[in-house]
């Protein structure tokens, strides 16, 4: 629905796309995301890498690749540590979802799936000391499903199984293979309707910046301002914040430092990263560093705004479709020390329902963690920063969302950078 | 809250009181490790952030971590505790006793490892295998875990070692709690119910549910609490059946707001209490006030059946009795357990027994006690859930927060 991002070289806006977020309330008049190509589209991804595979189909339970598969949500959260819910996806044609008892009507409707049952969980708190029977009729299930759709084929995809599981479904004598491969793999390149669904997600997400930092002041506590983003998220149908990344002064660094009741004081930097799955479960994944007035930032504060905003600036310039991991890798931005030290985990990463396949780290890290590959057009990163000198007092972080096109990058997040602390 | 002491395990408790963080997790990391002791394994393995926790009290972006394998503890039956902490992060945990040694994590799934994750796996597999021969003096080889995927459960074979499913001995670790874990989870409790204030203050007709849930996770978030579980606020309708997710539909005068707080709150406690509220500018219906009377009436009978050494069958066989059209959509569970988050026992109503599990309630655990009443067809649903503490007396409410005098 949205159209495809403008090619006008230098003169490109690189805000293009975001400028054109979509409304997202329901209108007759109006080009609007299509969900149901939305999920057309999802499922023919998963299919296309389940195929590729020569497997038979893939049993799914982390709920983000439920939902990515089938279009289906319920409790995501919980359903995250509590495998209550699974779905099987066939080589071919529509899915079956194994919902949680109580919870068969929230798939009716959703054309993706083609027959809703009960699931039999075998998970210790709802089976006791029946784990054993309850994970061989699971094990009995699969067996079945595969027989009855896999035409002879007996190798399947399984996102998580865990040890009693496995041997049984073994035993019942499937084969089976690593299903986060195929999920991931399918899930990275997004169509134009995932696109116009994050750019309204990210909107919220930008509201919620925009609240935090308006409220921003000396004697607010780290939670109170954390808490503005995740009541925006809410009030706009977004769903949750996957971390606790909001930290001011001192405990800006080192990173990681989950909020707090620490009170802002004058003169603080305040960095975040919002981790926010908003609206239609997109990942909005954007990190800011305020600095809290009265008063002007230091130089220090200013020269490690300025570091992070050349990092990022010179990271997103490298993408760019049928441009390699490792090619991005060797020519990332290094920090001076003492700030490559303490630098972030990586250059950027895949994001779309979660942080996502594929992570490029910095080319200090490639021998020990990095893996190649391609940027695709469609695919979306989320591109990161950290500047803090070990040992040091403050550090800021940034991160932007951009989307990967034929011709470089199209920026997705839209919240500006400090002025002061660029000044 | 109950107002004055509890007693729990022979002495008093005053559930207004901090708990002694040092003492609480002393007491978490002990269970765990006699759990170990007591099913002669040599070591357990733990990937979920909220068994981590409760082993160690470590947190690193939690929820993140429930779908993401990215950090792990090993507790050796020794008692040594091994955090293998996301990259970065080890400052995080300097200050926690319960902890004798931080490592970086080998981060195997696919996302981190991409087609490494076979090299990396079996990195992982080897340096916990060289942890436990060197804790355990050699020989030792079965291990629990908590989650295990696949490349991690071959490298550990090829490593000779045997992994068990930890969930059965940790879930019931987990089961019974401490005095200062009462007084954290009673300081989640006065987190939530602030919430649930400030919701009240908000409800009005012309909000819609999802303005009206952002008021709970805004207060969580600003006290300190953790996440939310589940978006579990429907009005009108949208209450029967239940599990529908909170939209945008705008409330009007007198719709019922059925809601389940599910939250993870202050020192990751879990708060999981339900409520339904009327509407103003309408009267209750007959029907909502009956549906309400049906599902008060049901949780404090159930309340009552709870007592220490009492069986599941036998709780069940006791349990409240809802009238036969509300059976098709009532709530499976009379009671589940709670901790950090839902766990062990779930305890079901007669009804569906034949697919459950018997066992035996102790005290010190921690129930919520359910209630769902709606039929199928009707209009509106109630969802009622109190949590409620197990003494030598009897199941002690640990929340106070009120019912709706308007539908009683």
């Amino acid at each position: 629905m949205t159209e495809g991002p403008d090619s006008t070289g230098a003169q490109r806006d690189v805000h293009a796309l975001a400028r054109r977020s979509p409304s997202v309330t329901l209108a007759e008049h109006e080009r609007q995301p299509d969900m149901k190509r939305l999920r057309a589209y999802r499922l023919a991804r998963v299919q296309a890498e389940l195929r590729k595979h020569d497997y038979a189909g893939g049993f799914f339970c982390d709920p983000l690749n439920v939902r990515y598969a089938t279009g289906t949500r319920n409790m995501s959260v919980w359903t995250s540590h509590v495998p209550a819910r699974y779905c099987f996806v066939p080589a071919q044609g529509k899915t079956i979802l194994f919902e949680f008892r109580s919870s068969q009507h929230l798939a009716n409707g959703i054309e993706t799936v083609g027959e809703c049952r009960p699931f039999i969980g075998w998970y210790y708190m709802t089976t006791g000391v029946r784990q054993a029977e309850k994970a061989k009729a699971f094990a009995e299930t699969v067996a079945a499903v595969v027989r009855e759709h896999g035409g002879g084929n007996r190798r399947v995809a399984f996102d998580r199984l865990d040890p009693l599981g496995l041997d049984l479904v073994r035993a019942a004598g499937i084969e089976v293979f690593e299903g986060e491969e195929v999920m991931q793999h399918a899930r990275c390149v997004k169509s134009e309707d995932e696109i116009a669904g994050m750019t309204h997600s990210l909107a919220v997400c930008d509201a919620g910046i925009a609240r935090m930092r308006e409220a921003l002041r000396p004697g607010l506590r780290e939670n109170e301002l954390w808490a503005l983003l995740h009541e925006t998220n809410i009030r706009h149908g977004g769903e949750c914040i996957e971390t606790r990344l909001f930290a001011s002064g001192g405990r800006t660094n080192p990173w990681f430092q989950e909020c707090s009741d620490r009170v802002i004081r004058p003169g603080d930097l305040v960095a975040f990263d919002t981790d926010m799955i908003g609206p239609m479960g997109f990942c909005c994944d954007i990190s800011r560093t305020f600095h809290t007035g009265p008063g002007k930032p230091t130089a220090e504060q200013r020269q490690m705004y300025a570091l992070g905003v050349e990092q990022i600036t010179h990271n997103l310039g490298l993408i760019k479709a049928g441009v390699g991991f490792r090619e991005i890798s060797e020519k990332s931005f290094v920090l001076p020390e003492p700030y490559h030290a303490s630098r972030y985990a990586n250059v950027m990463h895949g994001v779309g329902l979660a942080d996502e396949w594929p992570v490029i780290v910095h080319r200090s890290d490639w021998e020990m963690r990095g893996y190649d590959g391609v940027l695709e057009e469609g695919m979306v990163f989320s591109v990161e920063s950290y500047v803090g000198a070990p040992g040091g007092s403050e550090g800021i972080k940034l991160e932007e969302c951009a989307l990967v096109t034929r011709d470089g990058y199209q920026l997705l997040s839209t919240f500006p950078y400090e002025e002061r602390l660029l000044g | 809250m109950s107002k004055g002491s509890i007693e729990l395990h022979g002495s008093a408790l005053d559930p207004a009181a901090p708990a002694d963080a040092v003492a609480l997790r002393a007491y978490r990391r002990n269970r765990v490790r006699e759990a170990l002791v007591a099913h002669d394994l040599a070591a357990i393995v733990l990937f979920n952030p909220v068994n981590i926790r409760y082993a160690c009290d470590a947190r690193n972006m939690q929820v993140y971590g429930l779908h993401n394998p990215c950090r792990y503890v090993c507790l050796t039956a020794d008692g040594h505790v091994t955090l293998f902490e996301f990259r970065n992060c080890e400052h995080l945990s300097r200050h926690l006793e319960t902890i004798d040694e931080v490592r970086p994590a080998k981060a195997w799934y696919h996302m981190a490892a991409g087609p490494r994750g076979e090299e990396a796996a079996g990195a992982f597999a080897r340096e916990i295998a060289a942890l436990v021969r060197e804790r355990s003096g050699g020989g030792a080889t079965r291990i629990a875990f908590d989650r295990l995927d696949l490349a991690g459960a071959a490298a550990l074979a090829a490593e000779g070692l045997t992994a068990v499913d930890g969930l059965p001995l940790l879930d019931f670790a987990r089961a019974v709690k401490s005095p200062d874990e009462i007084q954290a989870m009673c300081d989640a409790i006065r987190g939530c119910e602030e919430g649930l204030r400030r919701m009240r203050a908000a409800h009005r007709p012309g909000i819609t549910e999802q303005a009206l849930w952002s008021v709970l996770c805004h207060a969580n978030a600003e006290l300190g609490g953790e996440w939310m579980e589940t978006r579990l606020l429907s009005a009108g309708q949208r209450t029967n059946p239940w599990y529908n997710e909170c939209g945008d539909y705008v409330i009007q005068p007198g719709d019922l707001v059925s809601f389940d707080t599910d939250l993870v709150g202050r020192h990751g406690y879990s708060v999981d209490i339900s409520r339904s509220w009327l509407t103003e500018g309408a009267a209750a219906t007959d029907e909502q006030r009956r549906l309400y009377a049906l599902a008060h009436a049901q949780i404090h009978h159930n309340i009552d059946v709870l007592k220490p050494g009492r069986t599941f069958r036998e709780i069940a066989d006791a349990a409240y009795r809802l009238p036969e059209r509300f059976v098709p959509r009532m709530n499976r569970a009379i009671a589940h357990g709670i901790g950090l988050c839902n766990e062990y026992p779930l305890v079901v109503n007669k009804e569906y027994f034949a697919g459950a599990y018997d066992g035996v309630l102790a005290e010190g655990m921690v129930l919520c006690v359910e209630s769902y009443v709606g039929e199928p067809g009707g209009r509106d649903g109630i969802k009622l859930e109190e949590q409620v503490l197990i003494t030598e007396r009897g199941a002690v409410k640990l929340s106070s927060s009120p019912f709706e005098d308007a539908l009683l």
